[in-house]
């Protein structure tokens, strides 16, 4: 591909992903928060369903030899206490990487602060870079997915992990309805207490 | 950011690319942010 088609594809591409993104209300900071508070599963609902369908449409042109897969190499340390930090971030700020751009584009003027923060974030790791690689945060682990680990070919192990989601999927739902996990202004911001609770005319989630 | 510089991808690039292909150290690492995320929310956050 030449670098103006990959330029067009991928803004095609952000344009498509930033539109479900906005659709689908998980750039809602209370959407966020409340995933990480346990008050509403609709970011889990929606990131299990990205998964799923990014599975099936992998396992697809995959299977058909179109496109090579790109795993990340498996780095423990790296991945645990990357993911740790970066967890509590999302949790403070009520925005991952993604969803902060989505939350500019919505017009949270906050969320300007933080891409800032993020940005220094990113700096402070290449400054800090040269030293973390000869710790054993440096460690470069081998590119595993779990259908080599069991012998089977990526698309029937994608195709059986899009299955076993759509269970979870169909599981969560069923215990946590998605209409009532939404609010009034549909951003995830639920009443507090049991008395506002009753008094909302929208359906409340079973909890 | 740096949390995601660390763990070399973020809840897009380990999440969604990184699970969809099965990689390994991509669903320990969404594993890391839920459960970081989660005890940040219950340490830091009140709950409402």
């Amino acid at each position: 591909m030449s670098v103006t088609l990959t330029i067009i594809v991928g803004i095609a591409m952000g344009i498509v992903f930033g539109f479900a993104l906005e659709k689908s209300r998980v750039f809602e900071p209370g959407i966020i928060v409340g995933q990480m508070q346990l008050r509403n599963f609709i970011m889990l609902k929606v990131f299990l369903t990205a998964v799923a369908t990014g599975a099936v449409v992998l396992a697809v042109l995959n299977g058909f030899d179109y496109v090579k897969l790109q795993p990340k190499p498996a780095a423990y340390a790296a991945d645990i206490i990357g993911g740790l930090l970066l967890g509590a971030g999302i949790s403070l700020a009520g925005a991952c990487p993604g969803t902060t751009l989505a939350q500019i584009g919505a017009g949270y003027r906050d969320a300007l602060f933080t891409l800032v923060g993020g940005l220094f974030g990113a700096v402070a790791y290449s400054y800090v870079q040269p030293a973390l690689a000869k710790t054993f945060l440096g460690q470069n682990g081998p590119k595993l997915i779990f259908s080599n680990m069991l012998g089977a070919p990526y698309w029937a192990g994608a195709l059986v992990l899009a299955a076993v989601i759509v269970v979870i999927l169909v599981g969560l739902e069923a215990w946590s309805p998605w209409r009532g996990e939404m609010g009034k202004d549909v951003d995830g911001d639920l009443p507090a207490s049991p008395p506002a609770r009753k008094a909302s005319t929208h359906p409340q989630p079973a909890e | 950011m740096l949390g995601a510089r660390i763990a070399d991808g973020c809840t897009s690039g380990h999440g969604l690319s990184g699970m969809a292909q099965l990689a390994v150290g991509s669903t320990v690492a969404v594993a890391a942010m839920f459960a970081g995320g989660i005890t940040t929310a219950m340490l830091l956050l009140r709950r409402i």
